[in-house]
């Protein structure tokens, strides 16, 4: 089959707060397929039904798992800021984009500092290895939400999406909500 | 031969006690400071400065006064609000002694830290922070006068790019001489201890 864009379920997030994934909002699968191919489809939606009945027990649905998400609070003006959590792997992946309704220019970036020096760079791709948690934290790696339109306070809930690639170039986006943080909140 | 060696060492060691006048001490004594010492009478750059609302600002105004200065900007993710976060932790390890001291944050992005972003971001961490600004030509040659690392990495709209910049917080004793530079790691109570001892 060629490269199928889809969307999967939400990925998991395991803060307290949050509830998990619901059902209701699992794939929304790309049909526009020759009807020979659509043995395909069935398929995918066969598994994306038992993935509903076993969720979050599905491997598809839980590729990524994404924890503890977080953006950093914003003053009236302020057009840019950081969100930061914690992404688990399930699989060889990789973060390639993240988009966001709040930010016209959502980006990866990496923090060094050293020397005592601050250096910010943007990262194209981010490989994530299997079963091992990567960190977007203050201090390194982070999201940077950029041309923002309205200040974030303390308390909001952000939507984000992660567009993240398998193995075999077929990507998969993750919403995801991040809980907004104060601005003078101490790191966590 | 000998002569000039022996010459160039009372030299050398005159212009070491003439770099640090009072805060000399013999090998192996406890330092004075946990930051690093950078008395330095040709390093101790002053500054004219804008704060939110217009008012210029020149070290004189806090004299008597610890000045701890910092440079930064509002969209930067992680360094400058932990930097004024530890400055808020300062001033409360510092009870009364904090009425003593002025802690500056001065922009390295005029363009989008406005007076509004400025004076409602410094505020946030505490009511008496100032946070002060030149114009975006001035910005360079003020981080110069600093010693201080600053580029701007374009991105790809004119709104995104992002700031290098030295992390440091510099502290003026309440005579305004620059005496210290303190590590973006040192932890609050070593930066109340060392403002202590300048207020001394």
């Amino acid at each position: 089959m060629m490269m199928q864009r889809h969307r999967e379920p939400e990925a998991r997030q395991e803060d307290a707060d949050k509830p998990r994934p619901e059902c209701a909002k699992a794939p929304k699968r790309d049909t526009r397929k020759h009807f020979a191919l659509l043995a395909g489809p069935l398929v995918f939606l066969f598994a994306g039904l038992l993935a509903c009945f076993f969720a979050p027990g599905s491997a598809q649905a839980q590729q990524l798992v994404v924890t503890e998400a977080w953006v950093r609070a914003t003053v009236s003006g302020q057009t840019a800021t950081g969100a930061f959590m914690k992404l688990t792997a399930q699989a060889p992946l990789a973060l390639v984009a993240v988009r966001s309704a709040i930010s016209p220019r959502a980006e990866l970036h990496e923090m060094r500092h050293e020397n005592d020096v601050m250096t910010m760079r943007r990262v194209e791709r981010l490989p994530l290895k299997r079963s091992e948690t990567t960190l977007l934290a203050p201090g390194g790696l982070h999201i940077m939400l950029m041309e923002l339109a309205a200040p974030l306070r303390a308390g909001d809930v952000v939507e984000l999406t992660l567009v993240v690639e398998d193995e075999n170039a077929r990507r998969t986006e993750y919403p995801l909500r991040a809980t907004v943080r104060a601005l003078d909140a101490p790191q966590p | 031969m000998k002569h000039a060696f022996l010459c160039l060492c009372f030299l050398l060691l005159t212009a070491c006690e003439a770099q640090t006048p009072g805060v000399s001490r013999p090998a192996g004594e406890k330092p004075l400071f946990l930051g690093t010492e950078v008395t330095d009478p040709a390093f101790s750059p002053d500054f004219r400065l804008k704060d939110a609302e217009g008012r210029t600002h020149a070290l004189a105004d806090w004299h008597g006064k610890v000045v701890m200065l910092f440079f930064g900007y509002a969209s930067c993710p992680d360094i400058c609000p932990t930097t004024l976060f530890r400055a808020a932790q300062v001033m409360k390890l510092l009870g009364d002694d904090a009425k003593r001291v002025q802690t500056l944050f001065v922009t390295l992005d005029p363009m989008r830290d406005t007076p509004d972003v400025l004076r409602e971001y410094t505020r946030i961490f505490h009511p008496d922070f100032l946070g002060l600004y030149t114009t975006q030509e001035e910005t360079p040659r003020l981080a110069r006068a600093f010693r201080l690392f600053f580029r701007i990495n374009p991105g790809e709209t004119p709104q995104s790019y992002t700031v290098d910049h030295g992390v440091n917080t510099y502290l003026y004793d309440p005579g305004g001489k620059l005496r210290l530079l303190i590590p973006h790691e040192s932890p609050p109570e070593a930066l109340a201890t060392d403002i202590r001892t300048l207020l001394r």
